[in-house]
């Protein structure tokens, strides 16, 4: 499953990768912020979005809101894994169609239990 | 209708303020008030000089603070936002170099892992080998694998600790562009004391814009709602059916 991880720091991009391997993703895409997301949205197949909010040029919360704005992709589970950690950035989140929600920092385990309800959802 | 050179003169005026007394400048505010036409105001002199006053003591804590090295030693309030954008990138480095390790360590684990794997396949398939010998490989190998496996957790975690850099990177850039606010600011509190309204609207340079673009951006250094934790997240998407 081709899975795209957006942040601006690399650090975290890296480890979001690592834990998904882990987990047994191998196809895993990467994008520095919400505008370079976009892009490669759709240039390259990508089946679940793991995003920070906080970003330059192109926020989470926006990419989240083109994304579910968009008939072409508006299915793809969309995770926010970020310090935002207000109730508003959560009922904004939730309101724009966000899949789940995680603080960082978080552990390879919250992420997995989280794809795990997500990928439940959807199938259900 | 205004007039631009004039605009653009106190424009200048209004930086070379604000640089003089963010740079700590002692005896330059009185020049710098004369250029923008305010030199007679006593006042303002003396308020400003106050404000000089503050903001040497907060950069001289800063300095203090940041006395390990000697660049750091050259910070000044006015730099400060660059300084700490060097800390990001170091620490950065520094998060970049432990998870690189720790991904070596990690495929070393795994061909570790392979290599026992491959000796007990070659043991099981050999009958010339003593039953004996086969059940201590046999303790030994269960021993390797807890090991490992042990290793790769202990490896996860060491992993996972390097998301801090990540935390402490994003409140640094808040700190940054709370920075740029407070240069903001100031320009503004000094557009208030202009003799002439004709400047009432200051043109920002591009970092104080970029500061009023990131507030637009929903980035508030003063939120004032308290922050929840993992639980509190997942009752909030709990009670919205998640």
């Amino acid at each position: 499953m081709p899975i795209l991880v957006v942040d601006d720091f690399n650090t975290m991009r890296r480890i979001v990768k690592n834990c998904l391997k882990q987990l047994g993703f191998t196809n895993i895409h990467e994008a520095v912020d919400g505008e370079a997301a976009w892009n490669k949205i759709q240039s390259t197949p990508v089946e679940f979005i793991v995003s920070d909010w906080n970003m330059p040029n192109k926020m989470g919360i926006d990419l989240l809101k083109d994304v579910r704005g968009d008939e072409r992709f508006k299915n793809i589970p969309f995770l926010m894994v970020t310090a935002e950690a207000q109730k508003e950035n959560i009922l904004e989140a939730a309101q724009a169609g966000v899949s789940n929600y995680i603080i960082k920092p978080f552990t390879a385990d919250l992420l997995s239990e989280k794809m795990e309800a997500i990928f439940k959802n959807y199938s259900s | 209708m205004k007039d631009s050179k004039s605009y653009s003169a106190q424009k200048h005026a209004l930086h070379h303020l604000v640089q003089t007394i963010l740079n700590g400048e002692k005896g330059s505010i009185q020049a710098a008030l004369d250029e923008l036409g305010v030199g007679k105001n006593r006042q303002l002199k003396s308020e400003l000089e106050a404000i000089q006053e503050g903001a040497s003591y907060y950069s001289e804590r800063l300095l203090r603070e940041f006395q390990s090295t000697d660049s750091m030693a050259q910070t000044s309030l006015a730099d400060a936002p660059e300084k700490l954008s060097a800390i990001i990138e170091l620490t950065e480095k520094s998060a970049n170099t432990v998870i690189g390790l720790a991904e070596e360590q990690e495929s070393s684990l795994r061909e570790a892992e392979r290599y026992l794997h491959k000796m007990k396949n070659q043991l099981d398939a050999d009958p010339t080998i003593a039953w004996k010998t086969r059940e201590s490989f046999e303790t030994l190998y269960q021993r390797q694998l807890q090991l490992i496996a042990l290793c790769t957790a202990l490896n996860q975690n060491i992993l996972m600790a390097q998301s801090y850099q990540d935390l402490a990177g994003q409140h640094a850039k808040k700190v940054i562009r709370m920075i740029d606010n407070v240069k903001r600011n100031i320009v503004g509190f000094f557009s208030l004391f202009r003799e002439n309204s004709e400047t009432n609207v200051i043109e920002l340079n591009d970092d104080s814009k970029h500061t009023a673009d990131s507030k637009d951006e929903g980035v508030s250094e003063n939120e004032i709602s308290e922050s929840l934790n993992q639980d509190d997240v997942d009752d909030v998407l709990k009670s919205l059916d998640f």
